[in-house]
């Protein structure tokens, strides 16, 4: 099949493929930030968590991904649940350690003189600590997001709906138009979301030195 | 307005060290400069901070005008308290004037408010407001940023201000300008000020009184002029350096010692706000024992002679 008959064949599949992908996407980045976000700041605020959590996260980072699905199906299942809680744990450790890096990063003298002009500590935190390490929790959600973006094409393999889909479809059949289609879609989706958050990098970063 | 700050037998005492202060008793009139001075590690620093409650007395109590600081709510007192430190604490993500805006937006001001204040602070501290409000802090020179910092202090017209080693960054010519910029500035807010530094030279330039200290000790508490002519001890007087007596002289105005004699036929001139420092170096040049006063008298040499028993 020529390439422009797949696609007028197949079309409606491949973006219901593209949509399913993005919508796994949204929701492993969202639950990866909430934790990175969480742990990260934890982290920081707790210097003892620093040794529980940390190396768990490094394991879990070092894990290759095929292996965490492997090992998820057992525990989880085949669906959603097995496919996305293995994957954005691989998203955690990116936004963790610089949300963590970022609070570090903060002159504490910058901090007293907050709390000596007679700043709450919820004032400190909207004011002064989140906007400091603002680009540097998004360079974080970067790195995750495009890692994401990737690796959520191996659901496929336990019969989730994705790009991956394709990309398998084209494996087993020896066929290179939905294998191309799948995995130059799937590039296409990960340099948009960098080039997006880099802007909003940029943005956040633009008034600190 | 200012307000007088009183020390009562105050004490800091971190366990397993000696006290930082160690009964601690002296008083800020209102709206003169103390100079806190010492070595690192003298309680200088724990001293001023304890004012603003940033660390908490162990013992005794500090009184602000007339109430002490223990009773008033934290938030309050800091409030009433401009708080300068070295430049780092400018907040590098905010403006010029949404630095110096701080407190005034904590205390509710509107807006109006708020921008015709930041305006009339950039222009007392030597700013262009038009130029400088929106500027960040590192588009600014390390002189302009510390203005910056004592305009934020002074936002919301704060009775006291604590400046924490606050020219400490700055190259020594840019300290000295801004050192006048302080007090030609304090010449118009008549602040109550308590200047934190290791450097007695800038104590001596800056406070109306200074207050030495040693191991949370206070070991002198006195006029610039009495400390330079009087060294309790040793440890001052090696504070101070082997040239006290030029500082004394730095100190001094020529109007200070002159006398009501008419100097002889030419005899260079010297203006009696001069200092007595800038006169000796003038009759090094001249080659003359004595100088005209402009505006009438006359300053000898052995006027000089008598400086250092005052």
């Amino acid at each position: 099949m020529s390439f422009a008959e797949y696609i007028d064949v197949f079309g409606d599949n491949i973006l219901f493929l593209l949509e399913q992908h993005v919508i796994l996407f949204a929701i492993a980045l969202s639950a990866a930030i909430v934790l990175g976000v969480v742990l990260g700041t934890l982290v920081h605020r707790f210097k003892r968590l620093d040794t529980l959590i940390v190396p768990v996260v490094n394991v879990l980072q070092a894990c290759p991904e095929i292996v965490l699905l492997a090992l998820a199906i057992p525990f989880l299942g085949i669906g959603i649940s097995g496919a996305l809680i293995p994957l954005f744990v691989k998203g955690v450790l990116p936004i963790l350690r610089n949300t963590a890096s970022g609070f570090a990063s903060i002159d504490p003298r910058l901090l007293e003189a907050a709390r000596g002009m007679g700043m709450s500590p919820a004032q400190i935190l909207l004011r002064v600590e989140v906007p400091a390490i603002l680009p540097i929790v998004i360079a974080g959600v970067r790195i995750s997001a495009v890692m994401l973006v990737s690796v959520l094409t191996l659901t496929a393999y336990i019969g989730v709906d994705s790009l991956g889909t394709l990309i398998l479809q084209g494996i087993s059949r020896m066929d290179t138009t939905p294998l191309l289609i799948g995995s130059g879609l799937t590039a296409l989706l990960a340099i948009t979301v960098n080039y997006l958050l880099f802007g909003l990098e940029r943005l956040a970063s633009r008034r600190v030195s | 307005m200012a307000l007088q700050v009183e020390f009562r037998d105050v004490t800091k005492a971190f366990p397993g060290t000696p006290p930082a202060v160690d009964r601690l008793s002296l008083t800020v009139e209102a709206g003169t400069i103390l100079a806190l001075v010492g070595p690192s590690g003298c309680g200088k620093t724990t001293t001023m901070k304890m004012v603003n409650r940033l660390i908490e007395p162990s013992s005794g109590d500090i009184v602000l005008g007339d109430t002490p600081i223990s009773r008033m709510p934290v938030k309050e007192l800091r409030r009433m308290i401009g708080y300068v430190i070295q430049y780092v604490g400018l907040f590098p993500h905010m403006s010029v004037a949404e630095n110096i805006a701080i407190v005034p937006r904590l205390l509710g001001w509107n807006k109006p408010r708020i921008d015709a204040r930041v305006d009339e602070l950039l222009t007392l501290v030597g700013l262009v407001p038009q130029t400088h409000r929106a500027r960040y802090p590192r588009n600014l020179s390390g002189g302009q940023q510390q203005r910056v910092g004592v305009a934020r202090a002074l936002a919301a017209d704060p009775p006291v201000l604590l400046m924490d080693e606050p020219f400490g960054a700055l190259d020594p010519i840019t300290r000295v300008r801004v050192q006048d910029k302080l007090l030609a500035i304090q010449g118009k807010v008549r602040k109550t000020i308590i200047i934190v530094t290791h450097d007695m030279d800038e104590a001596i330039r800056l406070g109306d009184k200074v207050a030495v200290l040693r191991a949370g000790r206070l070991v002198q508490h006195e006029a610039p002029v009495d400390i330079l002519r009087h060294p309790k001890d040793a440890f001052v007087a090696e504070l101070i350096g082997h040239d006290r007596l030029v500082k004394l002289l730095s100190t001094l105005s020529v109007a200070s010692v002159m006398s009501a004699d008419a100097a002889p036929a030419d005899t260079p001139s010297i203006n009696r706000a001069a200092t007595l420092e800038g006169a000796f170096l003038r009759m090094l040049d001249t080659g003359s024992d004595a100088l005209a006063v402009e505006g009438g008298g006359s300053l000898h040499i052995r006027d000089l002679l008598r400086v250092s028993t005052g």
